[in-house]
């Protein structure tokens, strides 16, 4: 087992090289030159010159390539054109709110979806079944950024019912240590300020949840079907062992195989839906600032945003991996 | 099904209903009735007024610094504030300000001549990353220059030095008349600010950073550092992604503020800033578009405040693009617009079709300009008359990820607009970038096609911020070099009779308006939103609105 | 990760062998799902290619006067579906809408499909290309697929239709790509192949006339269930600006962008595109499921 982690890590490795030669060879790709966004168009072609020594981008590429894997090992990302900040200060204000933002979606979708993938399977064929399969299939139909204007138009605007942008009220004299902020209402004992975040919360998350809702419904219900007609369901059946028992025991136990792959498979997809929904809602999260930047061509955000995102996406991807061999004895013995 | 399973869904059923009930039960947080909420489209740059000049840093900073001349509520007309009068002479080259007496700054450094020449003073030396022209955008665009030229800038620097004479004298000398100084002085960039604050937290401190971005190097202005003025508020605490937070100055010389906070929240999306409004996170906002208009004025608890049009949009036409140098290509593109239609029906009734480069209220402003209302046939007749084969292809740029005052809906008027020059004798090639960085710099530099949309609103009420911006000085925007028009103009601005002023620029709105270097389309009346129980809000033409005089009333 | 990709990751695990296309078509014949997607898209397909005969208006013909009272006038007997914030008919330019959605949908499906064949066949039958292959598509796999095709559309400078097609058509690559090799695998080493190597049939051939067509009904399933996402991907892009560089053009995706604007004083103007995309991606989804399930050996004993 242990080997098969480690054969994983190595893995990944040139993943990251490719990766950060990727981002590197498309930033430079990009339409205009850095010394020119960084100049305006007004520059002149000796201040474009001088901007290019200055900050070695008249080096050979390979050069520049080797200096920028030095400075992003060291964790330095550089300075956003935008806003005038540290990269890396703004990665902390804004990725503890999509990953909050992407636990309550998932939380949202297996809540709802596993129960109700259960369900249909169970009462395979009936109006729940085609009440499952049929809201499903509108989850993966709806654009995720109609959903969200639907859902805010509603509960937000015609019924007041929610806020409608942002993470967090501003009356709110709240502390962020953490900058998760149901956590930091928690830690600093402040409920008023987590139950307000968590309110925050509700609407993105509903939207951002849908498509990983319908996917887990789906493939609750076919896994459940699976495990049912299985040898040893049915000897456990035969042998009267209550339908309650046999539930816990031996279909849900062996269908969450698949489902928890699945929701673990699901980052990217929460990360692409994230930019959308976190436009919608004004929510100052990862997904807008990337757009935005990459819209704006701020350079530096892009370069260190996208690697950062990237980098994230494949160590979950990792341990996903990983924990599924814990979870496969088949995995977990080949790996002896 | 098992009984788990059952235990396990009723729980999940309860919890939801529970959840909801609660959700609607629970009522929003109102404001409390000393603190205001109000919604900005974006986060300030900076709070160090000398280095900004975009609206939403302005606004907050104008809260905290004060110049030694303002504007009286809601006009442009020019008042005392920190200096109490002044007097100019030797040709309106020496300025003398009487200072404001027993003013302090908000850190209790004491407000004196020295205080004003330090200010002053640390404008014209700026160095390096400061001294260009979109750092120091004000000071460079009405002082023309820095003690040191700067790199790749033209450098004609109008102020010469300043002298303190006891503490509440302060002289100012120019190298030469100018008849916007004045006016110009009540710009928020030339607020004053503490000398001890900027020297300890390292206001001239600024760095071009590893990427060459310009970042503050100190604690001066930043978010989570200080600024500190002499106005009626100071700043509290700046934290990006969250709130600016402001406190009643309770020392203020003047009449104190009724609001003991006002916090600042950016909300980039328009409507999500009404939907805020409607919800009550926040008490109000700026820039309404026209379509929200009718939405605030159903809901009774708000309310639509009126800022006096202070701006023009139009189109530009590049004359560097041929065949646009001909005059009568260019006036038929005038006659080819629909301006008419596309300001009754996009501005919601709070637009007037603009027929010079200017607002009415402009001291200049002439109503004898030619005019070039909507006339299809007219203008294919004059692109045959300069001989060119219908339709004649015009790549036409308009603005993406941008709502300004005056072009609430850039794509909007622009397919309005291509539709009518299609029905010109022109072929519309579509072309857009997002405003920043490419749009405005394009136009700027001239390589935003023949034509393109964009406006311009005004900082203070002269109209060398208006004509005399745009078209004293050869610009690559316009393409052309017309020394009639910039001497014209430059006469104008050196002129310190008030009535031959006004005829100068009369007769260059006149001569502009023939010549038609673009086409100007609308002035706009740009609304602001509030809950109806906000009073004592004042619209300003150029934006300059205290919250000091805001309060709550019920 | 789309949900085309997940999708395909599901039929990956369970690559199957063609030979089932005739007993497959019967058995969609019966299915409701299959038939009510495919009149869904085969009355999309219809406006499509009929716009000009069937939308009562030009879709780009403004009527500035019809919205000088304010926007938007809503439903009337004139306009079955109103009029948009430039006084244009709204039906008319859903109509003609369909042919964008549809245009963007096949064409970036196709760019992903070509790219994503030939780089899973390259990848499974020549074993020392596939490791390369592949860590190329698990770092494009580690940026987050709608992020990617902003990324791409930048690129270009601006937004534009090919733009967008190209951006949804890399982006869907990989899933291509891991499917054809995951089948190749499976069936590089079966008997027959290992019989045609054996008699010195090229490798070119064998992979044209033995592995790609037993490959192939997953990767049909797949495309169907890319073409939907792919429709999504497109109108979030038009969205977010980054559609045709014409704002007058009908698509959907930008007609939602330009309209969001309105949701409170004319919200159908943002929820008649909404249904209109809502419809050409369920159709697809429902014709990929009923395929899916018609191809899928497990699944055949059932219903």
């Amino acid at each position: 087992m242990l080997r098969f982690a480690v054969r994983r890590l190595i893995l990944l490795v040139p993943i990251l090289i490719g990766l950060s030669l990727l981002v590197f060879i498309w930033i430079r790709a990009l339409p205009g030159s850095p010394a020119q966004a960084l100049l305006g168009e007004r520059a002149t072609d000796e201040s474009i010159a001088q901007v290019r020594n200055q900050y070695g981008l008249d080096e050979p590429l390979y050069e520049q390539y080797w200096r920028y894997l030095q400075t992003v090992g060291s964790g330095d990302l550089g300075t956003s054109i935008a806003s005038r900040r540290p990269i890396t200060e703004e990665i902390q204000d804004r990725f503890p709110a999509t990953v909050e933002l992407a636990i309550s979606a998932m939380l949202f979708a297996t809540l709802i979806g596993i129960p109700l993938g259960f369900l249909a399977a169970k009462r395979h064929g009936g109006a729940v079944d085609h009440a499952s399969l049929f809201l499903s299939l509108i989850g993966v139909s709806i654009p995720i950024f109609f959903l969200a204007l639907l859902l805010k138009w509603a509960f937000a605007v015609e019924l007041g019912w929610l806020p409608s942008v942002g993470r967090q009220d501003v009356l709110i004299d709240a502390e962020h240590p953490t900058n998760f902020y149901v956590l930091d209402g928690i830690i600093t004992g402040n409920w008023y300020a987590s139950w307000d975040a968590i309110k925050h919360l509700i609407l993105p998350a509903i939207a951002l949840g849908s498509i990983p809702l319908a996917i887990i419904a789906r493939i609750t219900r076919a896994s459940v079907l699976d495990v049912q007609n299985e040898d040893y369901v049915r000897t456990a059946r035969a042998k009267g062992i209550s339908s309650g028992a046999v539930d816990r025991r031996h279909v849900l136990r062996n269908a969450m195989l698949p489902i928890s792959t699945i929701v673990g498979l699901q980052v990217g997809l929460l990360l692409s839906g994230a930019i959308l929904t976190e436009t919608v809602f004004a929510f100052p999260g990862i997904g807008t600032w990337l757009q935005m930047a990459i819209v704006n061509r701020d350079y530096p955000v892009i370069q260190g945003g996208v690697l950062f995102v990237a980098i994230i996406v494949v160590l979950v991807n990792l341990l996903v991996d990983i924990s599924y061999g814990f979870l496969n004895p088949r995995i977990r013995l080949a790996g002896r | 099904m098992g009984k788990g399973l059952k235990v396990l869904l009723a729980a999940v059923a309860v919890a939801l209903t529970v959840t909801a009930v609660t959700l609607a039960a629970t009522t929003r947080t109102g404001a409390t009735s000393d603190t205001l909420v109000f919604g900005t489209a974006s986060e300030p740059t900076s709070l160090d007024g000398a280095v900004v000049s975009d609206g939403e840093s302005l606004r907050v900073i104008d809260q905290i610094t004060e110049g030694l001349v303002g504007l009286k509520n809601g006009t442009t007309i020019v008042v005392p504030k920190l200096a109490t009068s002044w007097k100019a002479s030797s040709g309106g080259k020496v300025w003398t300000f009487k200072l404001r007496k027993g003013v302090s700054f908000q850190d209790g450094t004491p407000f004196n001549a020295k205080a004003v020449c330090a200010n002053f003073n640390r404008w014209y030396n700026f160095t390096g990353a400061f001294a260009s022209d979109s750092t120091s955008y004000y000071y460079y665009t009405v002082f023309g220059g820095y003690k040191k030229a700067a790199a790749g800038l033209t450098n004609t620097p109008l102020y010469r030095s300043c002298k303190a004479v006891g503490d509440s004298t302060a002289v100012i000398t120019l190298r030469r008349p100018n008849s916007a100084f004045l006016g110009a002085l009540s710009l928020t960039a030339f607020g004053m600010q503490s000398p001890t604050a900027m020297a300890k937290y390292g206001a001239n401190k600024g760095t071009l950073s590893k990427d060459g971005v310009f970042t503050p190097g100190g604690q001066y202005g930043v978010p989570g550092g200080v600024a500190v003025g002499t106005g009626p508020f100071k700043l509290e605490s700046w934290k990006i992604g969250d709130k600016l937070v402001i406190v009643r100055n309770d020392s203020y010389w003047g009449k104190k503020a009724f609001l003991r906070r006002v916090i600042f929240r950016a909300i980039p999306d328009n409507a999500a800033r009404l939907q805020a409004l409607q919800t009550g996170e926040i008490q109000g906002y700026d820039l309404v578009e026209p379509q929200d208009i009718p939405t605030v004025q159903k809901n009774s608890n708000l309310k639509v405040l009126d800022r006096p049009a202070f701006n023009v949009a139009y189109v530009t036409i590049n004359q560097a693009v041929k065949p646009f140098d001909n005059p009568l290509v260019r006036q038929a593109v005038a006659y080819g617009l629909d301006r008419a239609g596309v300001v009754k029906s996009f501005y919601a009734g709070r637009g007037t079709v603009a027929n010079e480069f200017m607002p009415p209220e402009v001291v200049g402003y002439s109503k004898t300009v030619k005019k070039y209302p909507y006339n299809p046939e007219k203008a294919k007749q004059l692109l045959r008359q300069a001989g060119l084969t219908l339709p004649v292809e015009v790549e036409f740029w308009y603005p993406t990820d941008v709502s300004r005052p005056y072009m609430p809906d850039p794509a909007r008027n622009f397919q309005a607009f291509a539709a009518s020059l299609d029905k010109s004798g022109f072929k519309v090639v579509p072309k857009s970038a997002p405003w920043r960085p490419d749009y405005v710099s394009r136009v700027q530099a001239g390589t935003a096609g023949a034509l393109n949309l964009i406006g311009w609103t005004g900082d203070f009420g002269d109209p060398d911020n208006f004509i005399g911006t745009f078209f004293r000085t050869k610009q690559g925007q316009w393409g052309f070099n017309n020394p009639k028009l910039f001497a014209l103009l430059n006469k104008a601005l050196i002129e310190t009779n008030l009535t031959k002023r006004a005829a100068l620029y009369r007769q260059a709105n006149n001569m502009i308006m023939s010549y038609l270097p673009g086409v100007p389309y609308v002035h706009t009346k740009p609304a602001l939103a509030f809950q109806k129980n906000v009073v004592g809000y004042i619209p300003s033409p150029v934006s300059l609105e205290p919250f000091s005089t805001v309060r709550f009333v019920g | 990760m789309s949900i085309a990709e997940m999708e395909a990751r599901e039929l990956e695990l369970d690559p199957t062998g063609g030979g089932l296309w005739h007993d497959a078509f019967q058995r969609l014949r019966r299915s409701p799902a299959a038939i009510v997607g495919v009149v869904m898209i085969a009355i999309l397909v219809f406006l499509a290619i009929f716009a000009p005969f069937v939308a009562p208006y030009s879709p780009t013909e403004q009527n500035l006067d019809a919205i000088a009272a304010g926007c938007c006038p809503g439903p009337s007997r004139e306009h079955l579906l109103g009029v948009d914030d430039l006084g244009r008919d709204e039906l008319s330019r859903l109509i003609y809408g369909a042919r964008y959605s549809l245009l963007i949908g096949v064409v970036a499906v196709t760019i992903g499909l070509s790219m994503g064949l030939l780089l899973g066949a390259v990848a499974g039958y020549f074993r020392r290309a596939d490791s390369p292959i592949m860590r190329l598509m698990d770092i494009m796999l580690a940026i987050p697929g709608f992020l990617m095709a902003i990324g791409i559309v930048a690129l270009f400078g601006q937004g534009g239709l090919l733009q967008v097609m190209i951006a949804i058509g890399v982006v869907n690559i990989p899933i291509f790509t891991r499917l054809m090799r995951g089948s190749i695998i499976a069936q590089r080493d079966n008997d027959y192949v290992l019989a045609a190597r054996s008699v010195g049939v090229p490798n070119r051939k064998i992979l044209g006339s033995h592995i790609v067509p037993n490959a192939i009904s997953p990767v049909i399933v797949a495309a169907t269930l890319a073409l939907a996402t792919a429709i999504i991907d497109a109108a979030g892009l038009g969205f977010l600006g980054l559609g045709p560089q014409d704002p007058a053009t009908p698509e959907w995706g930008t007609m939602l962008t330009n309209t969001v604007r309105y949701l409170q004083t004319a919200p159908f103007l943002a929820i008649f595109p909404g249904i209109a995309i809502v419809i050409a991606v369920m159709g697809f989804n429902l014709i990929g499921d009923a395929l899916r399930e018609t191809l899928d050996p497990k699944l055949r004993g059932r219903t």
